[in-house]
């Protein structure tokens, strides 16, 4: 059999999900870890653990004390006490006093060890209950090797595209709904701040200084799942996705009505959406659009179609800034990215694409209006020769990260254009994007103990 | 009726200089109201300055003395006159420029001249450090080893031409041992040596520009060129002129803006700021005559002696080059938005400069050129990075 090329954008989007099924198998070690811990937990302080047996031991030992006091009093249970003992009336006194306080504190004692043993006990239940140890991992883990196989038969594939159109979601969504039980159970602990704080940051980003617009959207892992593209995994929880969180703060702000002057039609809103989040964030938003969410093939019927929308983002970038400098830079990008874009659509048998004449006009109004209105908050493209020193730092990583601080803007750039030129470092330049301080956001809040919050995360299309 | 001879009148002469010599010694160097700035700044230098053309008069005054005038004599005791002359007049000029700084004449303007001259100076060798005094322009004098800032200037923005001053002393001070020959070399001076005798003066203008740009980044070019040079004045100066063709000035710095980036084929910081120069300066060249304009055969025939500056200073001098910082983007930042706190930690007076640069060109490309504003925002990050936060 033909093995096909695989032109960048699907390779780069069966390289995520690959990730994404190794994610799983880190979940999956870390279900293992906890229920180990789980495991100890029960046999030192469950029903039968050792606990329960010492306090059982523990109370044998108190009434065979009991018993022993007794014969020496002379005790009968039945016939009361009975004075045959010989001892002194003080000596009586004091062995009586001693059983009774044997009896009474030292049974009240063992009844409050025995309470606190089963509170404690029943409070990691519950933690066990809402914990991903609590999930069976076999089936999770023969899905995600499935799932590998699957990526391994799509890469191997004549037309890898076609197979991953065909086969990918049904797979891809089986995937998530079990995957989706272990999220939950990730969602009791916490998820990780420092991302969330990104997400946060990114919606800052787009929303003017002047307070233009009112209630935002409320930040939600669901956020990316609700588009007509593979519902696979927590898309927005990967820096290489986190830009696509400007459309939907743009297309939020669009339907607002109040923020900008142009009247965008409601089916042309997407498209705009598209621009402003393009103006503002630059370069990575057209990366993230084109490498994890349009799709080459428009497999549904949207208006205007993911190729249009495609096309705008090509066609604009390189407007970004009229400098000459600056339009040799972001051409040299698009440039890449159209290329890019064509070859995926070749292989899906598909041509280039072409915006209507009103989607040109409705696209060159409200690009005016920002250039005018919004210049504050545009993407400063003067500063695209520090993004590439920077992504060549994220590339080489250690000390040349040293001291290194960055705005998320720049960094979403930076980690797109190193991607690209170094494909093969994509994992390492996405873990080290992740440790670096942001400037002008909130520090990070502490990890925790364990280290959950540092796992890499999903970046899925 | 007797006539004075000539003895006597040379004699006459010779008492006369050797009065205004032990005049300026007195009251400039010790009991003038600026003497005390005067002696920290070029005490021993002007004092030897003196007493070498006083040594040289009293030499004379005994050849007189016992062999009367000759021809020489007259010759010699009119060098002399003209060495009085300039001693005389350098101490002067200094004199006023120690005293307009003592009263803040030039609202520490040469305060920041001599921080960021030290700046410079301690990235290559402390010695090369170098006093200023208020000026009518900007100017090294070789005598006093004393740079002079031109009073007023426009501020912040015309510091950097300090840098071009500073390479004046760096020129002829610069030595490098050379380990193969067992022999110190002095490899500014030494190329410049090479230069025919009728260019050398322009040659090392041009190294001072190269070097200039070199130290401090863009900062220099945009000072030079959107300051002072001349649009219109003609691209290759005479022979006898102090300096190179304003059009070469403007080609050799950007020349040397462009070698700076040239190592890494994709990280070109200096991009933008050379088209905005390049365009600006070819707008304001827009009604000048042909002869303003540098042809090809001329920026050709610049190309040895810029490399030659450039492979000197790259070759001796790596430690004083300006290192593009991403600082200067959060200074950009901070500039334009103080409220924010952007300022980073620990950047240079060159970064200020260079980010003040961008910041300004920026607002003149969207028509607001406001220069004053923006120069107070630059004023405490320029002092932080001239003498730190205390």
């Amino acid at each position: 059999m033909t093995v096909a090329h695989l032109d960048l954008i699907l390779s780069t989007r069966l390289e995520l999900l690959e990730h994404v099924a190794d994610e799983v198998d880190e979940i999956i070690d870390e279900m293992t870890k906890q229920r180990q811990r789980l495991s100890e937990v029960e046999d030192r302080i469950g029903p039968h653990g050792t606990l329960s047996i010492s306090t059982n031991d523990l109370e044998t030992a108190l009434g065979d004390a009991e018993n022993r006091l007794r014969v020496v009093l002379g005790h009968d249970d039945d016939a009361g006490w009975d004075d045959t003992s010989g001892l002194s009336h003080d000596n009586k006194k004091r062995l009586r006093d001693a059983l009774e306080a044997l009896s009474e504190g030292g049974r009240s004692a063992l009844g409050r060890l025995r309470e606190e043993r089963r509170q404690a006990y029943d409070s990691f239940g519950d933690l066990q209950r809402w914990s991903i140890a609590g999930l069976g991992d076999e089936e999770l883990q023969k899905a995600a090797q499935d799932y590998r196989d699957l990526l391994s038969d799509i890469k191997d594939s004549a037309e890898p595209w076609r197979r991953c159109q065909a086969e990918l979601r049904g797979r891809g969504q089986e995937l998530f709904t079990r995957y989706l039980e272990l999220l939950g159970g990730m969602a009791v602990r916490g998820l990780d701040t420092r991302l969330a704080d990104d997400a946060r940051a990114v919606a800052r980003l787009l929303v003017p200084p002047v307070p233009r617009i009112r209630g935002l959207p409320t930040r939600s892992p669901h956020v990316l799942m609700g588009t007509q593209h593979p519902p696979l995994g927590y898309a927005g929880w990967s820096l290489w996705a986190l830009p696509l969180v400007g459309r939907t703060v743009a297309e939020h702000m669009i339907a607002q009505g109040n923020v900008f002057r142009t009247a965008v039609p409601a089916h042309l809103r997407v498209l705009c959406a598209d621009l402003y989040s393009l103006y503002v964030l630059g370069p990575s938003y057209a990366h993230a659009a084109l490498f994890l969410e349009l799709q080459p093939d428009n497999p549904l019927p949207d208006t205007p179609p993911d190729s249009v929308r495609a096309q705008m983002l090509l066609q604009m970038l390189p407007q970004l800034d009229d400098s000459p400098p600056a339009r040799s830079d972001l051409n040299e990008i698009a440039d890449q990215l159209r290329d890019t874009w064509a070859e995926a659509r070749e292989a899906l048998g598909e041509q280039d694409d072409r915006l209507t004449e009103a989607e040109e006009d409705a696209v060159k109004e409200f690009f005016a209006e920002l250039r005018s209105d919004f210049n504050e908050i545009a993407y400063q493209v003067k500063w695209l020769s520090d993004v590439r020193a920077l992504g060549e730092k994220l590339v080489q990583g250690g000390s040349a990260l040293d001291g290194v601080t960055v705005s998320l803007k720049d960094l979403l750039t930076a980690i797109w254009l190193a991607r690209l030129q170094c494909p093969g470092a994509a994992r390492d330049i996405h873990r080290r994007a992740e440790q670096l301080p942001r400037r002008g956001q909130m520090a990070a809040k502490p990890s925790d103990p364990k280290g959950l919050a540092r796992r890499p995360r999903l970046g899925l299309p | 009726m007797s006539v004075p001879p000539p003895a006597i009148v040379l004699l006459g002469r010779i008492h006369g200089e050797l009065r205004r010599l032990r005049t300026t010694k007195n009251v400039v160097l010790e009991r003038g109201p600026g003497a005390e700035m005067l002696e920290k700044m070029a005490g021993d230098r002007l004092r030897a300055l003196v007493e070498n053309v006083y040594t040289s008069l009293e030499t004379l005054e005994r050849a007189v003395k016992a062999g009367g005038v000759t021809p020489e004599r007259l010759t010699r005791m009119a060098d002399l006159q003209r060495a009085t002359d300039r001693v005389t007049s350098e101490c002067l000029a200094l004199a006023l420029g120690a005293l307009a700084r003592i009263v803040e004449l030039e609202a520490g303007a040469c305060e920041e001249a001599d921080q960021l001259i030290l700046d410079l100076a301690g990235r290559i060798n402390r010695q090369f450090g170098r006093p200023t005094v208020p000026g009518e322009s900007e100017h090294l004098n070789r005598a006093a080893d004393v740079i002079r800032r031109r009073i007023p200037d426009h501020g912040l923005w015309d510091l950097p031409i300090m840098a071009h001053e500073f390479g004046h002393v760096v020129a002829s001070g610069l030595t490098a041992y050379d380990a193969i020959g067992d022999q110190v070399l002095r490899p500014v001076e030494g190329f410049l040596e090479q230069v025919d005798s009728s260019r050398r003066g322009q040659v090392t203008e041009l190294f001072c520009d190269v070097f200039a740009t070199f130290a401090l980044g863009p900062s220099y070019p945009c000072a030079l060129i959107l300051h002072r040079l001349d649009p219109m004045a003609p691209a290759i100066a005479a022979d006898n002129a102090s300096h190179p063709g304003d059009a070469c000035r403007v080609h050799g710095c950007l020349w040397t803006l462009r070698m700076m980036q040239r190592q890494n084929a994709s990280y070109h910081p200096y991009d933008r700021v050379l088209w905005q120069l390049d365009t600006a300066w070819q707008e304001l060249q827009r009604r000048a005559p042909e002869s303003a304009r540098l042809d090809e055969q001329a920026r050709a025939a610049l190309a040895t002696d810029l490399s030659r500056c450039w492979v000197a200073l790259r070759d001796n001098l790596g430690a004083v080059r300006y290192q593009w910082s991403e600082h200067v983007h959060d200074l950009v930042d901070e500039l334009n938005d103080p409220a924010a706190e952007h300022a980073p930690a620990g950047y240079s007076p060159a970064d200020v400069l260079n980010a003040a640069w961008i910041v300004r060109l920026d607002m003149w490309s969207t028509g607001t050129p406001a220069t004053e504003a923006l120069e107070l925002r630059a004023r405490p990050l320029l002092r932080t990075a001239l003498w730190g936060d205390g």
